[in-house]
């Protein structure tokens, strides 16, 4: 799972920001990064932002789609979190609730 | 000259004749950078008469038809024109949408009591167009609590489909008897009376009853619905990696009333997408 570690409220900044690009641009909100306890392993009690290529090449809209990279606000809220290099892979079990 | 005037005057009246639910919807999804053919028009067009006509669209609450190939179209609802969100890992193709099974899920922003879902009414809906083979996860699921009822979701068990509406206890469950690859279909699971709860399933076959049982139920989840995983108490949990071709909720509706929206739902399906429904 390649994507950011942060901390809970860094994670909710970022996802604050990604609807922010939606709604001052009059649109509903209908995407967002999303943020992920880490349950277990050396990051647990962080959020985990996914962040790898399929995501960043999301159609999202309009015609030609465009993607979470052309939005202005990308680079900025990507900088905040530390860039694309501070991406990180963490196992996906790291991520995955417990057992209902 | 005398066939572009027929030509012509065929287009308008195609146009005028376009249900005004059907005309919002292709508006909206056109105006978020989805592509809308001629043929996509009827087959969207034709669903919300016959829905109209047959008097099964008044119980529709939600409906969501995420074949476009962009996120923006693809979260738009069919009924009310709002929109849900796609959180995390989710891919767009055309025809439908495919969760990674780790992070993927659509929040559809409402919850069943929203909806009208009481302990003797509710209908859950999803078109699985390919089975993943992993052992479980939500099709369009909520619960108050983690481990805890009442859970209002259609969901896939290890080579089995379940379906619960509000309940306690006595989840329907459907033994799939090709395993896990063979959960594919239109499910639906309604609730028409307290102790009355069926779920169906139509494919090209035709339609059946798989499972229907007696169990009481509680009040309904205040828990918005996800689909493509469940959402516990807002925790995304139990996550789908199979594809959906659509998903939505409604009131309770009789065994023949199911098999007549997922027999519209299939043409709308197979006339938008070009697919097949297995």
């Amino acid at each position: 799972m390649i994507g950011f570690v942060v901390t809970p409220e860094q994670a909710q900044a970022v996802n604050a920001a990604i609807a922010d690009a939606q709604t001052s641009r009059g649109m509903p909100v209908f995407w967002l990064a999303g943020s992920y306890p880490i349950y277990r392993g050396q990051y647990a009690g962080e959020s985990f932002i996914p962040c790898d290529d399929e995501t960043l090449a999301t159609p999202l809209i309009g015609h030609p789609p465009q993607t979470p990279q052309d939005f202005p606000e990308f680079a900025t809220i990507i900088e905040s979190i530390g860039g694309l290099d501070a991406r990180i892979d963490i196992p996906a079990f790291d991520i995955t609730p417990p057992e209902p | 000259m005398n066939y572009s005037l027929s030509n012509m005057l065929g287009r308008r009246m195609a146009l005028a004749s376009l249900d005004p639910d059907a005309k919002g919807y292709i508006d909206a999804v056109v105006a978020a950078g989805g592509t809308v053919s001629g043929g996509q028009k009827s087959a969207i067009n034709t669903f919300y008469k016959t829905g109209k006509s047959d008097g099964w669209y008044s119980s529709l609450k939600r409906l969501y038809l995420p074949i476009w190939g962009v996120a923006a179209p693809n979260a738009i609802d069919m009924i009310g024109l709002t929109s849900g969100t796609f959180v995390g890992g989710v891919t767009h193709s055309s025809g439908y949408v495919t969760g990674n099974g780790l992070t993927g899920y659509f929040d559809t922003g409402v919850d069943p009591v929203t909806l009208g879902h009481t302990n003797a009414t509710g209908l859950l809906i999803a078109l699985t167009y390919i089975s993943s083979v992993q052992t479980s996860g939500g099709m369009l699921s909520c619960a108050e609590l983690l481990g805890a009822n009442p859970i209002t979701s259609l969901q896939l068990g290890t080579n089995e489909t379940v379906g619960h509406l509000h309940q306690i206890s006595g989840r329907l469950r459907y033994t799939e008897p090709g395993g896990a690859a063979d959960r594919v279909g239109i499910y639906t699971v309604s609730r028409t009376a307290t102790n009355a709860i069926e779920m169906r399933r139509r494919r090209t076959a035709g339609a059946i009853q798989l499972v229907s049982g007696t169990s009481t139920t509680v009040a309904a989840s205040t828990r918005n619905l996800y689909a493509m995983a469940s959402n516990y108490a807002t925790i995304a949990s139990i996550f789908n990696s199979s594809s959906f071709g659509l998903y939505g909720a409604g009131l309770g509706m009789s065994s023949a009333t199911q098999d007549q929206l997922s027999a519209s739902l299939k043409t709308m399906w197979e006339g938008a997408t070009g697919l097949t429904l297995p």
